[in-house]
């Protein structure tokens, strides 16, 4: 199924570089370490990766101008689904791919649902992301640039979001994600430039938390 | 470093069951709203009509359609063919949820 999922992968790209969508999100979860491979030259692989992809709207104003996405999905095979409770928007493409899209919460936050005006879709708002938004870099691969976060900013993300995971059996995997990639963010001198200068971004509440979760994993940076 | 594999394994797996019965629910949704059954084309006398035929429960039922060149049949044909590959995934869905709780057991 690797292949018919990496196709469908390939297939969600080109319907947002088409509608001239995709400079506006940012890959993020388990697959944008499917395109980390292309950022270390220590040969990283990556590890566990679900079906289902997240991207982060970094503008929900823009496009300025609706684009026909709902419609441009359904055309290249995906089904729209709608959340009965949150109507947080969701594409499936067959068996292979569930899509979703997230976003950062603004201000003190109340609202945990966005509206993408120029999409038509609603996203969910997720603080724990907002850090991302800050490192992001890019990728290039089959004649698109996909915007990611910087390895040393995913794993920051994943240590930080890690106490408040739900479901808790996901905090495993995201451990495991992290020790697989610090291993060759450790191993070069760019990534660990980039760590450092995430880390010097944290807050003083971010950096206890980093530190407790850290320690309770036996996760050592140097 | 820490990441039990066991747990890591747990973790993905229920997440998957949980995505894979979302899916379900939505095919489902999906597949209600589309026609079932295959298309017949009568001859009475020196007219054609399309009749959709279907089962329900024991019955069989001929739904009239309308006059052969009345009818978008190429439209319906569509419509009947996704109606069937949204069965044939939810039988591929089905077979995995099946695998993934004997896995989780």
């Amino acid at each position: 199924m690797n292949k018919e999922q990496e196709q469908a992968f390939w297939d969600t790209i080109k319907v947002l570089h088409e509608l001239d969508v995709l400079p506006h999100v940012m890959l993020i979860g388990s697959w944008a370490e499917y395109l980390y491979p292309l950022l270390f030259e220590s040969g990283f692989e990556p590890n566990i990766r679900t079906r289902d992809i997240d991207f982060f709207y970094r503008n929900l104003k823009l496009p300025n101008k609706p684009v026909r996405f709902v419609e441009a999905m359904k055309k290249n095979g995906f089904l729209y689904d709608v959340d009965s409770i949150s109507e947080v928007a969701k594409f499936y493409k067959e068996d292979l791919l569930e899509i979703e899209f997230l976003t950062k919460v603004f201000g003190s936050g109340a609202r945990s649902v966005y509206l993408i005006a120029g999409l038509g879709i609603k996203a969910e708002g997720l603080r724990i992301i907002n850090i991302l938004d800050d490192f992001a870099t890019e990728v290039t691969q089959n004649g698109y640039t996909v915007i990611v976060p910087l390895p040393s900013a995913y794993v920051v993300q994943k240590l930080l979001a890690n106490p408040t995971r739900v479901p808790a059996s996901k905090r495993e995997k995201d451990i495991a994600s992290v020790v697989n990639l610090l291993d060759h963010i450790k191993a070069s001198e760019k990534h660990r430039q980039d760590l450092n200068r995430v880390l010097s971004s944290l807050t003083v509440k971010q950096r206890k938390v980093l530190d407790e979760v850290t320690k309770t994993n036996r996760i050592d940076f140097e | 470093m820490k990441a039990n594999s066991d747990s890591v394994v747990y973790g993905v797996l229920q997440d998957e069951l949980d995505r894979n019965r979302r899916m379900q629910a939505r095919y489902r949704q999906e597949i209600d709203q589309l026609p079932k059954g295959s298309l017949f084309l009568r001859k009475i006398k020196q007219h054609q009509y399309y009749y959709l035929n279907y089962r329900e429960q024991d019955k069989v039922i001929a739904k009239y359609l309308g006059k052969r060149d009345d009818v978008q049949i190429e439209d319906i044909k569509k419509l009947i063919a996704e109606r069937r590959r949204y069965e044939d995934l939810l039988k591929k869905l089905s077979r995995e949820e099946k695998m993934l709780m004997k896995a989780l057991r």
